[in-house]
């Protein structure tokens, strides 16, 4: 698994396009249907960001999300993650939107753990952080 | 020894600082806690930070203004969480400087008292926040808030031996225990 973080519009998917020429994009709209990828394309789920805050409205907790997210790589070893990084501004007023921060930060803490690659796009420039 | 740990929210900051007291502590272990405790969230976030520190021998003191009052011994090694709280409770304390400069004396006050710690104890390890990379316009008293915040983090990380930024809980070295940049490295392998 490898794990492409950074802040929004920073380069990620054209970092991604440009290196995984038989990547196939999903985002929190369409990850579901992860099992359409074919054995020549490489999967990636983009906005990843989005879609942890797609499960806390689900009601997930932060450790269900880690798990759901674990299970996914495991049945998906090569897959790349694309998330922004939403944890570096003032702390909202909305409950629901701090909690969405942190737990994305947990979760990515966790996932650059297990990955192969951690890789920060800033300003277009891709820095190996792992 | 000081440093200073970098990061935004759930970046693994307080996981990495704890790691440096346990590197470099060789006396008794302080836990510097600033936070107000404001209903059930805060107190669910103590009780992690809590235990993720069970077991490492910290006492922890809690202190939420005024830290240069805090006495302790010399051999020892103490972990400051957070400034991102500490400024706040400064800021928006009664007794508070008003006006434009308010951030600037602010500032002052706290690395005042961040000195009169850091000259009695053998380590200080300092987490602080980043607050600003969202890019949304904020109220006056919030860009005062994050004036104050950024003028220590700028002072702190001169005065510290190393300034760490931690991504996703990997730490970057921002500055090295020898006084050496990110950049005047990266500059050298050019």
């Amino acid at each position: 698994m490898r794990l492409i973080i950074g802040g929004a519009c920073q380069g990620k998917t054209g970092y991604v396009e440009e290196n995984f020429p038989t990547c196939r994009i999903y985002d929190e709209t369409s990850v579901g249907e992860l099992d359409k990828t074919t054995a020549e394309e490489l999967p990636v789920v983009n906005h990843f960001h989005r879609c942890v805050k797609a499960l806390l409205e689900e009601g997930r907790t932060e450790d269900e999300i880690c798990c759901r997210v674990k299970k996914l790589v495991e049945k998906y070893p090569d897959i790349i993650i694309i998330s922004d990084e939403i944890g570096s501004g003032i702390v909202p007023m909305e409950k629901q939107e701090r909690l969405w921060r942190e737990v994305t930060g947990r979760v990515l803490c966790e996932l650059a753990k297990e990955a192969e690659r951690v890789v920060r796009l800033t300003c277009g420039i891709p820095m190996i952080l792992k | 020894m000081l440093h200073l740990v970098y990061g935004g929210s759930g970046s693994g900051k307080s996981a990495y600082a704890e790691s440096l007291v346990e590197k470099y502590a060789s006396g008794p272990r302080y836990y510097l806690a600033t936070m107000q405790v404001f209903g059930k969230e805060d107190e669910e976030r103590i009780a992690r930070h809590r235990r993720m520190r069970a077991q490492k021998q910290f006492t922890t003191i809690e202190k939420q203004t005024d830290i240069g009052e805090v006495i302790l011994d010399g051999n020892a090694t103490v972990l400051l969480e957070c400034m991102s709280n500490l400024v706040a409770n400064e800021m928006f304390r009664k007794e508070a400087p008003r006006g434009d400069e308010a951030a600037g004396l602010i500032a002052d006050k706290i690395l005042a008292d961040i000195c009169r710690l850091q000259e009695q104890v053998a380590n200080l390890v300092i987490v602080t926040a980043n607050v600003f990379d969202d890019g949304v316009k904020y109220s006056k008293e919030t860009e005062a808030y994050q004036q104050a915040l950024a003028i220590c983090n700028e002072r702190l990380a001169r005065m510290a031996d190393s300034v760490t930024e931690v991504v996703v809980g990997i730490p970057l070295t921002i500055r090295n225990p020898k006084g050496r940049c990110r950049h005047e490295e990266n500059f050298k392998s050019m």
